[in-house]
């Protein structure tokens, strides 16, 4: 028989990683084991209860490949990965660190990889808007700049509570 | 190699001074990541996640060279500027440490 599997469609922001983490910690708790990630889509499958530790990453980009051997080396099962982000469990057994990252330096260039994306994006939705502005109908530019100043604001509200976080570790 | 170019890397961090005292031989990142907990009596956990952008680092900077491949893994090592950087390091250290040890024996005398 098939095990029964389940989805759950979940929004984290980018600051909420470590909440993220915590919640498929305490699903495995319930025995459902996270076995598939999409966009805001979570697919877990149903088996006994356990311990597991679940820890995301912020990796976008080259040399996956040779990263992520390097880190399912060290005991890390590899899930899968969702705009960047790379999913790992470190199975309750395991005689590891279940940590990926141990010191102020690596916490630190991790949010601040976070915060470079950030960074990186924010700007296009605006460029892109701007170019094509006298073609949209009023109630349509009234919607979009909703939206951007939404958009905005969370993007904002992202950056500045990574921008706590790597602060807190430098007063260490 | 001047002498302010091995001191701008200290003081190394407890991670990073692990890292190169572990690759005195050469040894892929999972090895040295066991042999910091052995060296460190398990005081020094290396994250795989750390120890992966850790080697990066030092590569980039010309502390450790890239030794050879053993299946996908690849081996790495301190060159010579590493090695002095390691060498100031230690000297540092022991003098720290000997400074300390004065300290504790004024404390207990007085």
């Amino acid at each position: 028989m098939e095990p029964e599997t389940k989805l759950v469609r979940r929004l984290f922001w980018a600051w909420q990683d470590e909440q993220e983490e915590q919640w498929l910690g305490e699903m495995a708790r319930q025995g459902w084991h996270l076995c598939q990630v999409a966009l805001l889509t979570y697919t877990f499958q149903h088996g006994a209860p356990r311990n597991d530790t679940y820890r995301l990453d912020y990796k976008p980009g080259r040399d996956m490949a040779e990263y992520l051997a390097f880190i399912t080396e060290a005991g890390w099962e590899h899930i899968g990965t969702m705009s960047g982000w790379q999913y790992f469990r470190l199975p309750e057994d395991a005689d590891e660190t279940a940590e990926l990252y141990t010191d102020v330096e690596s916490k630190i260039a991790r949010h601040k990889r976070i915060i470079g994306t950030l960074l990186a994006t924010s700007p296009a939705f605006l460029v892109v808007f701007m170019s094509q502005m006298d073609r949209y109908p009023l109630w349509f530019a009234i919607l979009f700049v909703t939206f951007f100043v939404l958009l905005t604001t969370l993007y904002s509200i992202s950056m500045i509570k990574l921008a706590g976080r790597i602060k807190q570790l430098q007063r260490l | 190699m001047t002498q302010n170019d091995v001191k701008k890397y200290l003081p190394l961090t407890e991670t990073t001074y692990y890292i190169l005292l572990a690759l005195v031989e050469p040894l892929h990142g999972y090895a040295a990541i066991k042999k910091i907990s052995q060296l460190s009596e398990g005081v020094v956990n290396v994250g795989a996640g750390t120890m992966y952008n850790a080697l990066s680092n030092l590569l980039q900077e010309n502390l450790i060279f890239q030794v050879g491949q053993d299946a996908r893994r690849k081996m790495y090592q301190l060159t010579a500027r590493g090695q002095r950087v390691l060498r100031t390091q230690v000297e540092r250290l022991a003098h720290m440490a000997g400074c300390g040890q004065e300290a504790l024996t004024r404390l207990e005398t007085e």
